[in-house]
């Protein structure tokens, strides 16, 4: 922490940012939360810590047009989610001074979060900078998938309705997410209007599919839509099960690798389709 | 005036029941650790809370998806109207919070030329059988939002927990028929008045805030904010509405959907302009218009201090704060006089 | 039962004109003979079954109030729905709503009216005032811009007018255009070109939001006060009676508190 402070502090002072994106702890409530952090303000509130849970880079995007520089806190998994941003030229790397930092693991309601059980990288695959250590993990096992993989459609379909029945439609999951970031959502379309606006099982199922699809072979599993659900709507779960899919079909893991394209971007004899005469039988 | 009378704890199932022939009784229940309100069945286990209600009043006048006509869809133009509602119905245990948030409703629906006849017919409808708060919850700020929690005002009858009874009274002529029951004893004794605290959340006047339209803070408020709409649902005076036609299976319904000015799409136009396109515009829009416009339209602010847009914030933001902290920069700005003297904290 | 206000009533589409290459007027009658008197300035909720509703300046309406007419520029969903419509469908129809010009208080006033493509159509119904009117006012002057000539709207109108003897017609395009022999230039020149002066006018301006503003800085620029100068707003609305929320500047709502402002009533981030 006092690295990282320390590390702040001379960027700001050779003028290397502007702001820093970062987690500040409230004096008085003691919540943790994202923040903004300015020249020489209340750096003695930054934290990072197993309660930073947030991540940061969706911010991006606002604070780029309105600082030339902006330096960001980021967790292995922020980082990966950076790095599907700067492959999709959403953000330009030049206004970006990334301060990687070893995560030890997140909790989120006292427990470890879902999402470190899979995670590859403690440390952000972009750095400008790194803090701490950098552990390389395993191959992901996508326990939770393959326990829906064993339900039949049936069961998995009660399974899911159940959820997609409660969803309030609010779109924090979007609104939250790095890669839902299109101009006009596909479910603010009136044209054709492909969603309804109504909160009910149908629309919200078309709602949540198509959501999870347009993220496939993108997300980088930093599980903020699921965090950020008032209706606790198993997001996680869907983004993983395409996730899974991706890994099995193209080996990768997106996020990774800064300079890999999104898998379903490429067309490339290689794939496992007959589309490109490839290899598939 | 009438006297409070007082039900035994252990005879509200049977007062209940009693109301339930001849009503459509709504009272509080906990599903998954979140109170809402259900049409009353005896075996179903209930309770007033102490506290707010998590989902708010709206839902019962003024429902999330609501049909106001239906249509074949084979049709060019078939469209009906709806019949409204018109069952006498009771709601049971709501606070003085949440009457406020009907007053304004009203003003938003019924004080006009063209007053929405569906949202009247659930008011006629309904008794409301108010609880007078006895706690304020951690989020509760109604007493910097010009309310009193045990305050009586609008309701029908109001009634206190008190020990092992509750004190109940009739405050208007239809809630009086309600205390017609062999269960309500008359006694001398009312409930005990509290001083209530108040000032953590204090805010300026709607003038002071509409000042503050062209303030750079606006972007400084909303950079953490994610914009979504989950606030505005929480919240029992954002009444917004969007009118669409949904289909199924041949039979067509229009209806109204609640909408978010916090959400991209509600002031985009056919042909792609947006007047609120960034976060900072419709934060400022929601926020002004919680402590301004309304004012300026109805005579009464829309943030009743109910706290709902802080319990279901998904990043846990503090509205309530938010409008303190505006507050406190519309004071500063008038000591400096300066117009960007005061540097303001990062929420 | 009491009539649900966001329900429309069925319209007839009596005649369907084919105004340019994407602005159609449909002539609508109330299919229950209700007749609609319209306020120049006052806009309609039109519905297409199916596929919701959308806000349309009344642009005319007939002597009697037996019909009236809008026109429809392809747009969006809805709009394009409404181009598929055909003489003798039906749609539906809510209103008249909103407030309208304050044609009786500019009574011997000189009227300048500043058009920018679709933009005319609401202030179709003033000059149709006037000249129903006509020795109740001073001198009429339109300026009316277009894109291109496939652009221009109204032309039996605009032959019209410029036969008028008591009206100063300017029409103009955007940029050259082959076989247009016509004024060239935007309207914002124009207006400065033309230098017209405030003296006892009032000007109405309404088209698309770059070309109100750019007239507004050049009437500014003529020396001309707010309050003589008028326009209509346009945003997003939907309910047309200030409940639905969305239309708001400020406190106010452009449904129902206007959508006919003077400059001098509404904030400058309006505009």
């Amino acid at each position: 922490m006092k690295a990282m402070r320390k590390k702040i502090k001379e960027l700001f002072a050779n003028g290397d940012v502007d702001v820093v994106l970062g987690y500040r702890e409230d004096p008085a409530s003691g919540e943790v939360k994202a923040s903004v952090f300015k020249k020489d303000e209340m750096l003695e509130d930054m934290v990072f810590d197993e309660r930073c849970v947030q991540n940061l880079v969706n911010y991006l995007p606002t604070l780029v047009a309105r600082y030339s520089k902006v330096g960001i806190v980021l967790k292995g998994c922020d980082g990966r989610s950076l790095a599907t941003q700067l492959v999709e030229h959403r953000i330009n790397k030049n206004q970006i001074v990334a301060l990687g930092v070893g995560c030890e693991g997140v909790k989120v309601g006292g427990k470890d979060a879902d999402k470190c059980e899979d995670c590859p990288t403690s440390m952000s695959p972009v750095t400008d900078h790194e803090i701490g250590d950098k552990k390389q993990k395993k191959d992901p096992v996508f326990s939770k998938v393959e326990e829906i993989e064993k339900m039949s459609p049936a069961e998995r379909w009660k399974f899911f309705a159940e959820y997609f029945e409660r969803c309030e439609r609010c779109y924090a999951c979007r609104q939250i997410c790095p890669s839902c970031y299109c101009e006009i959502c596909v479910a603010d379309q009136q044209e054709p209007k492909w969603i309804e606006p109504s909160a009910k099982l149908s629309a919200n199922t078309m709602w949540h599919l198509i959501r999870a699809y347009h993220l496939a072979g993108r997300c980088a599993d930093c599980g903020e839509c699921e965090r950020v659900c008032p209706q606790e709507i198993p997001m996680r779960l869907m983004n993983n099960a395409l996730e899974k899919a991706v890994h099995e079909l193209f080996g990768v893991r997106p996020g990774m690798d800064p300079e890999e394209l999104p898998p379903l971007v490429v067309l490339s004899k290689e794939d496992p389709d007959t589309i490109m005469g490839g290899k598939h039988e | 005036m009438s006297k409070w009378h007082k039900l035994k704890r252990t005879d509200l199932k049977d007062f209940l029941s009693r109301l339930a022939e001849k009503w459509e009784v709504w009272v509080p229940y906990r599903v998954d650790g979140k109170w809402e309100f259900g049409i009353y069945a005896p075996d179903r286990e209930m309770d007033f809370p102490e506290s707010v209600i998590h989902v708010s009043m709206k839902n019962l006048f003024f429902p999330k998806r609501r049909p106001i006509a239906k249509y074949e869809e084979d049709s060019k133009w078939s469209m009906q109207p709806v019949a409204a509602d018109d069952k006498p119905r009771i709601v049971m245990g709501l606070h003085p919070c949440d009457v406020a948030g009907i007053e304004y409703m009203d003003k938003v629906f019924l004080n006009s030329e063209h007053k929405d006849v569906l949202y009247e017919s659930e008011r006629k409808r309904t008794v409301l059988v108010g609880m007078l708060c006895s706690e304020m919850a951690d989020n509760c700020h109604c007493t910097d939002r010009g309310l009193t929690p045990d305050s009586a005002s609008g309701m029908d009858v109001a009634f206190a927990k008190v020990d092992d009874y509750y004190l109940f009274k009739g405050m208007t002529d239809r809630g009086k028929e309600i205390m017609q029951s062999e269960y309500l004893k008359a006694v001398g004794d009312a409930p005990e008045k509290r001083k209530w605290p108040a000032g953590k959340y204090a805010i300026a006047s709607p003038e002071e805030f509409m000042d503050m339209y062209d303030d750079k803070i606006w972007h400084e408020l909303s950079d953490i904010c994610l914009t979504c709409g989950i606030c505005t649902y929480a919240c029992p005076t954002c009444v917004c509405f969007l009118v669409t036609d949904e289909k199924f299976k041949g039979k067509g319904e229009r209806v109204t959907v609640w909408d978010s000015c916090q959400l991209q799409s509600y002031s985009r136009m056919a042909g792609g302009h947006n007047t609120r396109k960034t976060p900072a515009s419709r934060v400022r829009n929601r926020t002004l218009d919680k402590f301004a416009y309304s004012h300026l339209r109805y005579g009464q602010i829309s943030c009743t201090g109910c706290g709902r847009c802080v319990m279901v914030c998904p990043l846990k933001r503090s509205f309530p704060q938010l409008g303190a902290r505006l507050s406190e920069r519309i004071r500063d700005k008038k000591k400096s006089k300066a117009g960007t003297g005061a540097r303001s904290k990062e929420d | 039962m009491a009539t649900i206000e966001l329900v429309p009533e069925p319209a007839m589409i009596k005649k369907v004109i084919q105004e340019s290459r994407d602005v159609k007027s449909y002539v609508l009658k109330l299919d229950k003979s209700r007749k609609i008197a319209a306020r120049p300035g006052q806009f309609v909720e039109v519905s297409v079954q199916g596929f919701g509703e959308a806000t349309f300046a009344v642009t005319r309406t007939s002597k009697d109030g037996s019909d009236f007419t809008i026109s429809v520029k392809r747009m969006g969903h809805l709009t394009k729905m409404l181009h598929r419509a055909v003489r003798g469908d039906m749609v539906g129809v809510r209103g008249p709503y909103g407030n309208s010009f304050p044609v009786d208080a500019w009574k011997g006033k000189d009227i300048v009216i500043i058009g920018g493509g679709i933009g005319l159509a609401p202030l179709r119904p003033i000059i149709d005032h006037i000249l129903q009117h006509r020795e109740d006012y001073g001198k009429l002057e339109i300026i009316f811009g277009a894109r291109t000539p496939e652009d221009i709207l109204y032309k039996e109108d605009l032959g019209i007018w410029e036969n008028d003897e008591t009206i100063q017609l300017h029409t103009t395009i955007d940029v050259p255009f082959e076989g247009w022999n016509g004024r060239v230039g935007v309207v914002p020149v124009v207006v400065k070109d033309l230098a017209l002066k405030p003296d006892s006018r009032v000007a109405v301006v309404c088209g698309p939001p770059i070309m109100i503003k750019f007239t507004v800085a050049a009437l500014r620029e003529l020396k001309w006060s707010d309050d003589r100068i008028y326009t209509t707003l346009e945003m997003k609305m939907q309910c047309g009676i200030g409940q639905c929320g969305r239309c708001n500047i400020g406190e106010k709502f452009i449904c129902k508190d206007g959508p006919v402002f003077s400059l001098d009533q509404i904030p400058e981030h309006a505009l």
